[in-house]
């Protein structure tokens, strides 16, 4: 179906870009003032307005949607909207791009946004970009460029709908830099109207359940933490990994320090991993541990002597005694 | 109670290498694989017709090779297995490739549950579910772990945060499964060698769908590769939190 | 003439592969330095047909033949040679010799549940004076009304300690020597008489337990004769010949894994300012190796292929077996080498698999007897008898 078929019925083409807010603690969510910032770029070379659609229950004020860049915010206030559902978000939106049809949507690469996008995507017979890690407006040809990591984020692939309209995208964090809060920014504010006659949530919470997933061996873990002879306190190593949701490794001689059993251990004594993220603590890394990591995708060393092997191979270095640092870093991990 | 799986072929990531100097994909060794959290579907499928007796149907598009991928579900213990095999099917997109489904999913007639993994590794978009679910007019729930069925309803088990939920939909529902959810059973040896000496997967085509050459459109344009900056080893950063704004960039935590 | 396997081999190969890396390479040190057999793979693999890959589906097997057999064994045996042992001893000559000369109520009773590994097989020929010369066996079994009674013991008898069914050699008649005076019997280990004697503590393989048998006046009903009475070395020279074939696919998949190692090592490591494997002399050796292994694996399947068609392949088997060994151990050689040091410690599996290797030399008949074996086969094809 053409977008002349779709609208044209209405006299309107689409326009505007469009984009679908969150809101946590009363507040915008980064990635959502992101976009709007995002978007307002895009408004800006094409001459057309950037519009925020916000679904909840008591929403109060949320002046940095107009800050960050949206000229109209439309707020859809009802209790049936309080917890995030799908049917009810969409009848809303579905709706609401009904009569205002956009020519590009915007959702945040998040469980709201992976839920709704997609099916708002078949239900307006478009397109969609998936996953967005970056997005850009093609002035010329007036088409929205998208670029999604795929292979775990081997390569990407770029893509774009170039006919159907609306463009959806769903945009993932640090896709657009960070907006910029102007507080003199005007905007209007408009509440929707929100029919959800005959639309039922059929998926329900029943409530929290237990789960234990299928053991990983180490060798294909997706994150590990591995001690070394300066790592100094393993408790901290272990505690850096419990952060990270990783597994605990070690080097070889973390063994002879009673650490780890002789099963946990990296290199080519050992094993070899392939995780996306390995985090060397106090591991000077000779050839032989190395080699174990030879397929890692990120290698973070953190060891107090900066001549350290290791940190000449690693992705990222943090050169000092192991037992400050990685408590800081649990911390940053945490905010 | 009658399942039906969708699943897909990748290329092996293990088989290519990525040279992001030269901008190029090397394929060393050009195999193909079934999306891994299809695979983890497909074992949940199968776990519904071990405990209820459940059909099994599983459904692949793609060219010849996805035979491969029908006749492995079907050695794995599915009932039937049916390639929707089509010249036109070849340029699909999301959107298509969901009304190709859809339309099989009704034809086939009584299914009560579709399910498909989460995401697929070549294309990390996690869009086809959703859509399928759409064009259904069906409920979906996604990244299950666990799935059971209930009193005519579907319960899934998913992640949220650190900790898990119990979700539940009226069927007919459509499911999709993340990766890791489970572990597979291997088929049996014996299975395998009749899933290529005694059986043969079905054909359905365009026409035996009743699908327009319109419905068969894609709306979405591949317009090339993008490949990430080279890997800057040696980097020494000045505190833990630069460290973790790198990891953020580059989407590692 | 198409060299290709045929597709399901193909997926039966993937499914292997999954499966030995999964489940068997996990296990390999810890079986060697526990010397101990992996019981948890082996009653992981029999749910998938894995003990009965060449038997027949009516014998509950995998209906693979000597393909399918060799396909396996060279999966397993790329990741664990004892596990592969263990399997090979079991279906290869254990269960092999009921399926080649057993009758159809013996199948129906010891193959099928042999084949689904619900029971595990083991093959006792050998003994203290005969090993080589196995003609030289001792162990006796005198008849009495319907039943045998065995009274003898077998040594390096790889899964003895394990089997639950042994086809046993024996002497009948001693006057009739090698030819019409001896039988072979399927004995059931848990029948009174027969005893598990010393664990063997061997170099290589330590995750299969080989040990001596001891039959103490060990009764035998006459309808568990294998084969013809007074022709049991005809039966169990034929399940020999037929083993050698899936020994060398074990070594080749042992050869294989060398090679890999080998080379992923030689990429990796630096030496002189590059990696080593851009130094001339690594990768002569890497030639060296991948020549014999491509030859190894043209005879291997090549042999196979002329079991399954049901053409004559002793020869051949032989040549398998042979070559196999001795394939293996040069390629594992060859790749401690290029691992220096680190080969070996025995932190790394190169060093296990250079001990795992040397038995295929001398096992199922050493390479000696092979080469006799093909010796007087060419020879008799010319008219020249060379038996000794």
């Amino acid at each position: 179906m053409s977008f002349a078929d779709m609208y044209g019925s209405l006299g309107q083409e689409p326009h505007d870009i469009w984009m679908v807010a969150e809101v946590t603690g009363g507040k915008p969510t980064s990635l959502t003032l992101e976009m709007i910032g995002g978007a307002r770029t895009m408004a800006d070379g094409l001459g057309c307005y950037v519009h925020a659609v916000v679904l909840g229950n008591g929403l109060g004020e949320l002046p940095d949607l107009v800050a960050a860049g949206a000229d109209r915010v439309h707020v859809a206030d009802d209790p049936a909207l309080a917890e995030f559902a799908v049917e009810p978000y969409l009848k809303v939106l579905g709706d609401l791009f009904t009569a205002q049809p956009p020519e590009i949507v915007l959702f945040g690469a998040t469980p709201l946004g992976d839920e709704l996008a997609p099916r708002l995507a078949q239900r307006l017979s478009t397109g969609l970009l998936s996953h967005c890690a970056s997005l850009y407006m093609d002035e010329i040809e007036r088409v929205l460029i998208g670029t999604h990591p795929v292979y775990e984020g081997e390569y990407s692939v770029v893509v774009a709908c170039p006919q159907a309209r609306p463009e959806i995208a769903t945009v993932l964090q640090d896709a657009f830099g960070p907006p910029y809060l102007d507080s003199y920014r005007m905007g209007e504010t408009e509440p929707v109207t929100v029919d959800l006659a005959g639309v039922e949530e059929r998926v329900k919470r029943v409530g929290p359940a237990e789960f234990t997933p299928p053991e990983v061996p180490l060798r294909k873990a997706l994150r590990i933490v591995s001690a070394g002879r300066q790592a100094g306190d393993f408790e901290l190593t272990k505690q850096l990994a419990g952060a990270l949701g990783a597994h605990v490794a070690g080097a070889r001689e973390a063994v002879d320090e009673g650490w780890i059993t002789d099963k946990q251990v990296v290199g080519a004594m050992g094993e070899s991993v392939r995780p996306d993220l390995y985090v060397a603590v106090g591991i000077r890394g000779d050839t032989y541990h190395v080699y174990g990591i030879r397929d890692a995708k990120f290698v973070v060393a953190i060891h107090p002597e900066a001549d350290a092997p290791i940190l000449k191979s690693a992705d990222a270095g943090l050169v000092g005694d192991p037992a400050k640092i990685v408590p800081g870093l649990i911390e940053a991990l945490q905010k | 109670m009658r399942i039906v799986v969708a699943i897909k072929q990748v290329l092996d990531p293990r088989g290519f290498t990525v040279n992001r100097k030269a901008e190029k994909i090397f394929v060393n060794r050009e195999e193909w694989i079934t999306n891994p959290a299809d695979l983890c579907a497909l074992e949940a499928a199968l776990a519904l017709k071990d405990k209820l007796g459940a059909e099994v149907i599983v459904l692949s598009g793609g060219p010849a090779r996805a035979g491969d991928a029908l006749r492995d579900a079907w050695a794995r213990g599915a009932n039937r297995a049916i390639h929707l095999s089509d010249k036109a099917f070849a340029s699909a997109d999301g959107s298509v490739a969901a009304r190709i489904l859809a339309k099989t999913v009704s034809k086939l007639g009584d299914v009560d549950m579709v399910l498909c993994g989460d995401k697929a590794i070549d294309t990390g978009a996690g869009e086809v579910g959703p859509r399928l679910a759409e064009a259904l007019g069906w409920p979906q729930v996604l990244g299950a772990l666990d799935v059971t069925v209930v009193d005519g309803h579907v319960r899934a088990v998913r992640a949220n945060g650190k900790e898990y939920v119990t979700l539940e939909a009226g069927l007919p529902a459509m499911v999709t499964v993340s990766a890791g959810a489970n572990k597979q059973r291997y088929p049996h040896g014996g299975r395998i060698m009749d899933s290529y000496r005694q059986y043969q997967p079905e054909v359905w085509t365009a026409s035996d769908l009743g699908l327009s050459e319109d419905e068969l459109n894609p709306v979405m344009d591949n317009r090339g590769q993008s490949y990430p900056p080279e890997r800057q080893r040696g980097t020494i950063l000045g505190s833990p939190e630069e460290l973790v704004r790198l990891l953020k960039r580059n989407r590692v935590v | 003439m198409d060299f290709t396997f045929a597709p399901e081999y193909v997926a039966l190969r993937k499914m292997l592969r999954e499966f030995a890396e999964e489940e068997v390479r996990p296990l390999a040190k810890t079986i060697d330095r526990e010397h101990r057999v992996p019981h948890e793979t082996l009653k992981k693999g029999a749910k998938i047909g894995l003990l009965g890959v060449p038997f027949p589906t009516k014998y509950g097997g995998m209906g693979a033949g000597e393909t399918g057999y060799c396909i396996m064994m060279e999966e397993i045996g790329r990741v664990c040679t004892s596990t592969a042992t263990n399997i090979g001893a079991h279906i290869g000559i254990g269960a092999m010799a009921i399926y080649m000369d057993g009758t159809e109520a013996q199948k129906e009773k010891y193959l099928t549940p042999l084949a689904s590994g619900e029971k595990i097989a083991a093959f006792a020929l050998t003994e203290p004076n005969a090993g080589s010369d196995a003609a030289g066996i001792r162990t006796r079994a005198v008849r009495e009304g319907d039943s045998y009674f065995l009274d003898g013991s077998k040594i390096y008898i790889t899964n003895g300690p394990i089997a639950d069914i042994v086809s046993v050699l024996a002497v009948t008649d001693s006057s009739l020597g090698a030819r019409g005076g001896v039988t072979a019997f399927i004995v059931e280990t848990a029948w009174e008489g027969f005893k598990v004697g010393t664990l063997e503590n061997k170099m290589g393989i330590r995750g299969s337990s080989t040990s001596e048998l001891i039959f103490d006046n060990l009764r035998v009903p006459q309808e568990n004769i294998l084969g013809q009475i007074g022709l049991g070395f005809v039966t169990f020279m034929k399940t020999l010949d037929l083993g050698r074939v899936s020994l060398g696919a074990a070594c080749l998949g042992g050869a294989q894994a060398a090679l890999e190692a080998a080379m992923q090592w030689a990429k990796a490591r630096n030496q002189f300012g590059t990696y080593i494997a851009a130094k001339q002399s690594i990768q002569w050796m890497v030639a060296d190796i991948a020549c014999e292994i491509e030859a190894l694996r043209s005879l291997v399947y090549r042999t196979a292929w002329m079991v399954d068609s049901h053409k004559p392949f002793s020869r051949e088997a032989a040549m398998c077996k042979l070559y196999g060994s001795e394939v293996a151990s040069r390629a594992i050689n060859k790749a401690l080498q290029i691992h220096g040091a680190l080969g070996y410690s025995r932190d790394h599996p190169i060093e296990r698999a250079w001990r795992d290797a040397r038995i295929a030399e001398i096992f199922e008949g050493t390479n000696e007897i092979q080469r006799i074996v093909i010796a007087s086969e060419l020879f008799q094809e010319i008219g020249v008898r060379v038996r000794p």
